[in-house]
C-alpha cells in the first residue's frame, strides 16, 4: 500500500487494529482510519472478514455445547450440600494469626547480618519452587514467559536476592537448608535467626508443639477429593516435593550448596537432579505419606509439615486456597523452621492478589499481616518491596474504607 | 437472575438483600441458607465453565469447587458487592488453572471435541467439519494464547479484565489475542477459502 493520506495507516498497521476493532477496544479515531484503509485494501479487508467468520463460528461453537444432562441443577445443590457436608466443613470463618508480641523495625533489621539469613532463606525457597515447577510445568513454561511461571507457582522473586548475595559471601550456610532432624538441634538456624529477628513470648511456641500443629494441616488433604484426585494425577511433582524436602534436609550442605548455585543460575535445570528415583515412582502420594518419606523415622516436624504445606499450596487452584495453606502453616508458630518463608510465600501471594475488589476484611487481613510480620517480611521480600507493597495495602485500606464511607447511605 | 457478570463490560448487578440474607445466615452456621445461593446462581456459573472447559465433566467437577471454595471464603465476601461477580471471579480462575493444568496433564483427545448426539442433531455436515476443525485449532493454541481468546470470545471480558485477572500487561493481552487468531486463521485456511469462494460466485456468477 502507498500511503497518499498522511493520516492513514498500513497493512501492518491495519492488521494489528484489526483485533482491537473486532474486541470493540479501538478509539474511534483509529476505527475511522481503519474502516478507511479496508475500503482501499482488498487483502486487509478479507482479513478483516475471515476475522468475524472465526468470531462469529467461535462463539456459535458455545452455544452447541452449553446444556448440561438432564436433571443437573436439580441435583447439583444436593450434591453441593452433601460435600460440605461430608468434608466436615465448619462455617466459614477468618483465620487469625497468633500476634507476635516484638516487633523490630525493618531498617534496624537491615544494616544488621541477619538480612543475610533471609536472602538465603528466601533463595533457598526459591530454588524449591523452582526444582518443582520446573519439571512439572516444562511444557507450559517453555512457550509462557517467566512471570506466569512466577505467579503461578507462588516463587516469589528469587533472582534478584540471588545476585544481591552470592552465596561464597555468606557466612552461615542457609538456616532452612541444614535442619538438622536430631532433637537437641530442632531449633534450626533459620529460627534462631527469626528469634533473634522478633522473640516470641516465652513459652507461647514451643518446638514441641509441632507434631500436633501436624494434623490441622493432614486433614483437609485427606478430605478433599478434589486435592487426592490432583495428586494422583501428579505423582512425580508429589513425590519431588517429599525427595525436596528430604533433600533439604540432607546432612550434606557441600552439596547442597552445589544444588542452590546451580540452581541460582538455571533454576529449571536443577529438576533433573531429582527426577525419577524408585522412592519417587511407589511413593504413596498422600498427606502423611509425603510427610514420611520427607523425614523417615522422625518425629513429624517442621520439615514434614512444611513439605506437607508446599504440597498443597502447590496443588492448590487459586491463591485463596493457597493463602489459607500458609496462613493455616504459620499458625503453627514462629518456632517452626520454615517460618520465614512461609511468611514470604504468604506476603507474595497477598501482594499479587489483594486489590482494589478485595473485601475490607480482605485488606485489613493483609495490612495487619504485613505490619505484624514486618521485621520477617522486610528482609525476606527485600526492604524497598516491602515498603512499597505495604504503603500499597495501606492506601488501599484507606482508600477502601473512605469510599465505603461514601457508598453508604449514611 | 444474574446475566451478566463482572467481565470489564457490563456494570455490576447491584447488590442483592437476598444475597445478603443469605450469606449472613451461613456465616451465621445455617449451612441450608447456602443452598440458596447455590440454586440461584448455578447455571450461570455452570454456563461460564462449560464455555472455558468444554467438557460437561470438568465443568462440573469445578463448579462444585467454585462453591466450596465460595463457601469456606465466605467470610471474606464483601457484603456491600454484589455476590455473583465473586463467584464469578472464583469460577474463571478455577478455570484458568483447569486449562494450565490441562496443557500438560492431559493429551488432547480427538474423540472428546465431537459434539454428543444430544448436543448436536441438525447440524450440516459441511459446517460441522469446521466447527470441529475449529475447536480443534483452539485446542492447538498454546495454552496462554488460548486462555486469552477463550476469556475473549467466551466470557467477554475486556483487555483490562483480562489484564488484571491474568496479571499480564495490555498489550500482552492484545499480541496473544493475535497470534492466536491469527493461528486460527492459517489452521482454517481451507475452509475460510472455500467459504470466499462460494461468496463470490453467488455474488458474481459467471
Amino acid at each position: 500500500m502507498i500511503n497518499k493520506n498522511p493520516h492513514s495507516i498500513d497493512c501492518a498497521t491495519a492488521s494489528e487494529w484489526l483485533h482491537s476493532m473486532l474486541d470493540e477496544e479501538l478509539p474511534e479515531a483509529e476505527r475511522r482510519l481503519l474502516l478507511a484503509h479496508l475500503e482501499s485494501c482488498p487483502s486487509c479487508a478479507a482479513a478483516w472478514h475471515e476475522l468475524k467468520i472465526l468470531e462469529r463460528s467461535h462463539a456459535r461453537l458455545d452455544s452447541r455445547l452449553l446444556k448440561p444432562p438432564a436433571d443437573y441443577f436439580t441435583r447439583l445443590p444436593a450434591r453441593i450440600m452433601a460435600r460440605l457436608e461430608s468434608e466436615k466443613m465448619a462455617a466459614p470463618a477468618i483465620l487469625e494469626l497468633p500476634a507476635r508480641k516484638t516487633r523490630v523495625l525493618w531498617l534496624q533489621k537491615l544494616a544488621g547480618g541477619k538480612a543475610r539469613y533471609a536472602v538465603a532463606l528466601a533463595a533457598a525457597g526459591a530454588a524449591i519452587f523452582f526444582l518443582v515447577r520446573g519439571r512439572s510445568d516444562a511444557p507450559v513454561t517453555t512457550t509462557a514467559p517467566l512471570q506466569n511461571a512466577l505467579r503461578d507457582s507462588l516463587a516469589f522473586a528469587a533472582a534478584e536476592p540471588f545476585r544481591q548475595v552470592p552465596l561464597e559471601e555468606q557466612d552461615v550456610t542457609p538456616p532452612a537448608i541444614v535442619t538438622q532432624p536430631r532433637k537437641e538441634e530442632a531449633t534450626t538456624a533459620a529460627t534462631a535467626a527469626s528469634r533473634r529477628v522478633a522473640v516470641p513470648a516465652a513459652g507461647e511456641w514451643q518446638p514441641g508443639d509441632q507434631p500436633a500443629a501436624t494434623a490441622p494441616l493432614t486433614k483437609p488433604a485427606q478430605s478433599e477429593p478434589a486435592s487426592d484426585a490432583a495428586i494422583a494425577a501428579a505423582p512425580p511433582e508429589s513425590s519431588q516435593l517429599a525427595l525436596l524436602a528430604e533433600s533439604a534436609e540432607s546432612h550434606r550442605p557441600a552439596e547442597k550448596k552445589d544444588l542452590l548455585e546451580s540452581e541460582s543460575r538455571e533454576p529449571a535445570a536443577g529438576a533433573g537432579l531429582l527426577q525419577e528415583t524408585p522412592v519417587a515412582r511407589s511413593a504413596q502420594f498422600e498427606g502423611v505419606g509425603v510427610a514420611k518419606m520427607a523425614a523417615p523415622g522422625a518425629p513429624a516436624g517442621a520439615r514434614s509439615l512444611f513439605a506437607q504445606a508446599l504440597r498443597q499450596a502447590q496443588e492448590a487452584r487459586d491463591e485463596a486456597t493457597r493463602q489459607e495453606i500458609w496462613w493455616r502453616y504459620l499458625q503453627t508458630g514462629p518456632d517452626t523452621a520454615y517460618y520465614n518463608l512461609a511468611a514470604a510465600m504468604l506476603a507474595r501471594s497477598l501482594a499479587g492478589t489483594v486489590d482494589s475488589t478485595s473485601s475490607t476484611r480482605q485488606i485489613e487481613q493483609a495490612v495487619k499481616f504485613y505490619r505484624q510480620q514486618e521485621a520477617i517480611l522486610a528482609p525476606q521480600l527485600g526492604a524497598d518491596t516491602f515498603r512499597r507493597e505495604y504503603q500499597r495495602l495501606e492506601g488501599l485500606l484507606h482508600w477502601k474504607k473512605a469510599n465505603e464511607g461514601r457508598n453508604r447511605p449514611q | 437472575m444474574p446475566s451478566s457478570a463482572d467481565n470489564g463490560r457490563l456494570s455490576y448487578l447491584a447488590p442483592s438483600p437476598e444475597d445478603c440474607a443469605a450469606i449472613e445466615a451461613t456465616l451465621a452456621g445455617d449451612r441450608h441458607a447456602f443452598e440458596k445461593l447455590v440454586v440461584k446462581y448455578q447455571r450461570p456459573l455452570y454456563a461460564v465453565l462449560r464455555r472455558l472447559v468444554r467438557q460437561h465433566e470438568d465443568a462440573d467437577d469445578l463448579l462444585q469447587e467454585c462453591f466450596v471454595r465460595a463457601y469456606r471464603h465466605l467470610g471474606d465476601f464483601d457484603l456491600t458487592r454484589p455476590f455473583y461477580p465473586w463467584l464469578h471471579r472464583i469460577a474463571v480462575n478455577l478455570a484458568i488453572t483447569f486449562l494450565r493444568r490441562q496443557a500438560w496433564q492431559r493429551p488432547t483427545s480427538e474423540l472428546d471435541i465431537f459434539p454428543s448426539a444430544e448436543e448436536e442433531p441438525n447440524q450440516a455436515v459441511e459446517s460441522s467439519e469446521f466447527f470441529l476443525a475449529l475447536e480443534q485449532a483452539i485446542r492447538r493454541l498454546p495454552v496462554e494464547q488460548r486462555t486469552v481468546l477463550l476469556l475473549r470470545t467466551r466470557e467477554d471480558m475486556s483487555y483490562r479484565a483480562m489484564s488484571k485477572m491474568l496479571g499480564i500487561e495490555i498489550g500482552t493481552v492484545m499480541s496473544r489475542l493475535a497470534r492466536a487468531r491469527e493461528k486460527l486463521r492459517s489452521a482454517l485456511r481451507p475452509f475460510l477459502d472455500a467459504r470466499s469462494r462460494k461468496l463470490k460466485t453467488r455474488a458474481a456468477p459467471e
